[in-house]
């Protein structure tokens, strides 16, 4: 990769745990929505979409808790940017984690 | 653009350089003014038409208090109050805040990176040019009282043909996107020249953080508009020619709307927040003689708040039957989003408290910030609780929180900075007497007419009614709110006579009264047209605090690029991370191109309001002809070796690199161009999800010829331009030449093979919405495949006429971009045409 393009890309590192947050929340909503709207769960048994939406959250979530253990593990080059990088990372994950919260709260299609 | 080779100048004295600069970069007198480019000029028209639009805008809350001052008033009809509201929404909204942030922007940014532009000078121009015919469009509408009436959102169906047959609707439809084409230019200008376009040392690190909070405004502007635009024309075209993308009865959905609009609108909040933030955590610092505590983590507080300001849109919309868990996602992000911005209300708390605050008339405006601002958040905390927005919801307690966080957030932020760089902008100084009885005035009189409303909203009055009846109890609170209305009229009639008669009147002020030590006090004031006679090299935030004399050093031309050569503009570039020089930029001067491409624009526009569709077709080829002779004009026709740029050392002309700015500038605009594309997929994906009357009765023709004649074009195009970029670096130019005709003709047949789908195997647009849908999407490539043919035939006319070589491939990098780009949505648009045809 040519020197400006590998620039840009440790800025795109910068904000690279809310580009998963913002998946998280596209696919938290999008999944739910559609399930939803396609008759899928019922007041019976909402645990398959339940189960379904927690799968995604946590998977998502786990993403953002890798990605943010590879910042602090990774060699140090720029101290700004690094730990900006890395506090935006924790942070990110955090706010991933608590998109989920609602899952276990509220009824799935009501 | 001259192509002198460069020579070594002779040095000049200090008065010699501001000549010989001030004639570079200065703006023609009488006529000639329409062709200013320069970033200070610009700016300024920009925040002055941005003050007349507020005052319009003032004159119509006032009207809309007279008329809500005591119950049953027949001051103002149903009928003109609802264009009343609607123009006192749009105004204030789209025509002054966002405006004015831009206008802002294009007139310090340069100045507080150390340079002497922005990176795209034409583009800034075009914009005003666009704001100024789009908001006039409104205005005359207004005057001519057919004014939008639908509310500032426009919800449909009420904005819908068979609800609203006039044409007020496109007249805001027409108007406000002409006016967003302007902010979309206006993002990609700031996130160019941000990245990109900053003085010798500045690292991001080192940057301002204004210039930190601009950065993220803008990115969240380029983000947040493109959902909007796709609303906007998704909605013109259900008016002007019956597509039916939001008519539930043929597979559209009002929701649509309200999803695309609250994308953009509640990020919008937040857009115009962040410049008021940022004004607040410039000026703390100067007046309390403390460093801004925690300026890394405003940054990471700032970066946060741009992403999760976009997962709130739906907290608008509590009340239209969304499932519960999706809601609660939403709430879930409006809680968070409160974190981020108490990060900045505690740093700003530590550092008025670690610091000895003076008190100016622009901490008086942070004061009032403050505590404005904290109510608007607390009550905004209470409406992202679901069961509360259901019982505040479009009630006036709605119109009381938007108030406090607008005037509080925005407002008084930009009273606070007005206060501030008006010795800058007139050069004068200030006498604050007038100032702190137009403060005290707008202060009582913003909180005695908002207060109360909170109150009649939770007795019940809704919004956007024209009168409401004795019996109900809430005529003594809005008797209040109106006479404190008119107070706080007063208060801001104030402000601009004390602005005026220090423009005016004034004694002249020394430079940088205040002590600061960011780069734009390090220039004259009011400033010279070229900003700084020599860029400086910076080693931290506060390169004045470090130098004292350095205004003077830059003035004896010590820093960057102190000697004028070739008539050219220059300015540093540097790289992007370490703020290290590795360019000059050269910028063009004054032209008129900008104002005829606007004009062009303006054309389509309004021939499309009044349905005058040959004239728009016409304009389209008018906006192609202004854009290719625009950007003719840019650019090398020799290899040019690298120049002396000042303190010993040398960099290459921006022609001469890899990454100039147009680079930058194609990327930025893709990345728009992509969020209006996902919106687009997301309203298609909605309607088939979830609207009524779905599946639609008939689907496209199932067919290969179309989809193979735009693969085809697509997979020859890349390769072509692939091709055509190994030939032009290993110096065979016609072989280049030829891959160039080749892709010009592969755009062409993407373009062919797109625009037979609505023509020959779609059902009618009218139809249902899955057909207008897919006649959209059709219409999409079409266009990029067009304006992809159009690319490479620009770049084969200048590989033929010498602009382009093996060094000076440019061209090259941005044909590769766009070509990628429609690369990718091609496929996807293929996917979503023909996929459910092939699948059924």
């Amino acid at each position: 990769m040519k020197a400006p393009w590998r620039d840009f890309w440790r800025l795109v590192l910068l904000i690279a745990a809310f580009l998963i947050w913002s998946l998280a929340f596209i696919a938290l909503y999008g999944v739910h929505g559609a399930a939803c709207a396609a008759g899928w769960a019922n007041a019976d048994d909402p645990w398959p979409l339940r189960l379904t939406l927690i799968g995604v959250w946590a998977a998502l979530t786990l993403a953002a808790a890798a990605f943010a253990l590879w910042t602090w593990r990774r060699p140090a080059k720029d101290g700004f940017l690094r730990r900006s990088t890395m506090a935006i990372a924790v942070i990110g994950a955090l706010s991933t984690a608590w998109l989920g919260a609602p899952l276990f709260l509220v009824r799935v299609c009501a | 653009m001259t192509d002198q080779t460069p020579g070594a100048p002779a040095p000049l004295s200090a008065i010699g350089r501001h000549k010989a600069l001030e004639r570079l970069w200065g703006t023609p007198p009488g006529w000639g003014a329409l062709s200013a480019v320069n970033h200070s000029t610009v700016g300024l028209r920009f925040i002055i038409t941005s003050f007349v639009f507020f005052l319009i805008g003032g004159v119509l809350a006032m009207l809309i208090r007279a008329q809500l001052a005591g119950p049953e008033t027949d001051f103002l009809d149903a009928a003109a109050y609802a264009q009343v509201f609607t123009m006192h929404g749009t105004v204030m909204m789209f025509l002054f805040a966002i405006p004015a942030i831009e206008g802002l922007a294009l007139y310090m940014l340069p100045k507080l990176l150390g340079a002497r532009d922005l990176a795209f000078p034409r583009l800034s121009a075009f914009g005003y040019w666009c704001y100024l015919f789009g908001g006039s469009i409104l205005i005359l509408a207004m005057l001519g009282g057919v004014a939008p009436d639908s509310g500032w959102f426009m919800y449909t169906p009420l904005s819908s043909k068979p609800y609203s047959p006039g044409i007020n609707s496109d007249v805001w439809l027409i108007g406000v996107t002409f006016v967003e084409v302007s902010a979309v230019c206006a993002a990609v200008e700031f996130m160019t020249t941000v990245l990109k376009i900053r003085t010798g040392g500045m690292a991001l690190h080192r940057m301002p953080i204004m210039v930190w909070y601009l950065w993220v405004t803008a990115a969240m502007m380029l983000f947040g508009f493109p959902p909007l635009i796709l609303g906007s024309v998704l909605l013109e075209l259900e008016r002007a020619f019956d597509w039916p993308f939001f008519d539930p009865t043929r597979g559209g959905s009002p929701l649509l709307w309200q999803h695309l609009f609250w994308l953009f609108g509640h990020p919008e909040v937040y857009i115009i927040f962040l410049p008021g933030a940022g004004i607040i955590s410039t000026i703390l610092p100067v007046f309390t003689g403390q460093k801004l505590v925690g300026y890394a983590w405003i940054i990471v507080a700032l970066i946060a708040l741009g992403f999760i300001s976009f997962g709130i849109w739906a907290h608008h919309m509590f009340a239209t039957g969304i499932p519960h868990l999706s809601l609660a996602f939403f709430s879930a992000a409006s809680t968070l989003v409160v974190i981020p911005t108490a990060v900045q209300i505690f740093a700003w708390l530590a550092t008025l408290l670690s610091g000895r605050p003076r008190i100016t008339l622009s901490m008086l405006y942070f004061y009032g910030f403050l505590s404005t601002f904290v109510i608007g958040g607390l009550t905004g905390v209470m409406v992202a609780v679901v069961p509360f927005d259901w019982q505040a919801h479009d009630t006036h307690f709605i119109v009381a929180h938007l108030h406090y966080v607008l005037m509080g957030g925005f407002v008084f932020p930009v009273l606070a900075g007005i206060y501030y760089w008006l010795p800058h902008f007139t050069g004068r100084k200030h006498l604050e007497g007038l100032g702190r009885t137009a403060f005290a005035l707008i202060m009582i009189g913003f909180n005695a007419a908002f207060l109360p409303m909170h109150l009649t909203g939770l007795w019940g009055m809704p919004r956007r009614v024209f009168t409401y009846g004795g019996e109900m109890g809430w005529d003594l609170l809005n008797l209040i709110s109106s006479v404190s209305g008119f107070i706080l009229a007063i208060g801001f009639a104030l402000v601009v006579v004390d602005v005026v008669q220090v423009a005016r009147f004034g004694r002249r002020s020394r430079r940088n009264p205040w002590g600061a030590s960011t780069l734009e006090w390090g220039m004259p004031t009011p400033p010279p047209a070229y900003n700084i006679g020599s860029q400086p090299h910076v080693t931290s935030r506060d390169p004045l605090e470090d130098d004292p004399g350095l205004p003077a050093a830059l003035a004896r031309g010590d820093g960057y690029l102190g000697q004028p050569r070739n008539g050219w503009r220059e300015t540093l570039s540097v790289h992007m991370l370490s703020g290290e020089p590795d360019q000059v930029i050269l910028l063009p001067g004054p032209t008129l191109i900008p104002l005829w491409t606007a004009l062009a624009t303006g054309m389509f526009f309004v021939s499309f309001l009044f349905k005058l569709y040959p004239l728009s077709a016409i304009a389209f080829v008018l906006i192609v002809i202004c854009g290719w002779r625009w950007m003719w004009a840019s650019g090398l026709r020799e290899d040019a070796a690298p120049v002396d740029i000042g303190r010993g050392q040398t960099a290459p002309l921006h022609a001469m690199t890899a990454d100039p700015p147009t680079l930058w500038g194609m990327v930025f605009t893709l990345m728009a161009n992509g969020v209006f594309f996902g919106a687009l997929i997301f309203g298609y994906l909605f309607l088939w999800v979830v609207a009524p009357a779905w599946p639609p009765p008939a689907l496209l023709a199932r067919e290969p010829v179309t989809p193979l004649l735009v693969l085809a074009g697509l997979a020859t195009g890349l390769a072509a331009v692939w091709r055509g970029a190994r030939a032009n670096g290993e110096s065979r130019t016609a072989d280049s030449q030829t891959w160039l005709l080749v892709s010009a003709a592969a755009g062409a047949v993407i373009a062919g093979g797109a625009l037979a789908v609505p023509i020959f195997t779609a059902p009618a647009p009218n139809s249902h919405a899955y057909a207008a849908a897919v006649t959209f999407i059709s219409g999409y490539l079409a266009f990029h495949g067009l304006i992809a043919a159009i690319l490479s035939a620009y770049a084969w006319a200048r590989s033929r006429d010498g602009w382009i070589s093996p060094q000076r491939a440019v061209e090259f990098s941005a044909l590769r971009l766009w070509w990628l780009y429609l690369g990718a949505t091609g496929l996807i648009s293929l996917a979503l045409l023909h996929g459910p045809a092939w699948m059924s």
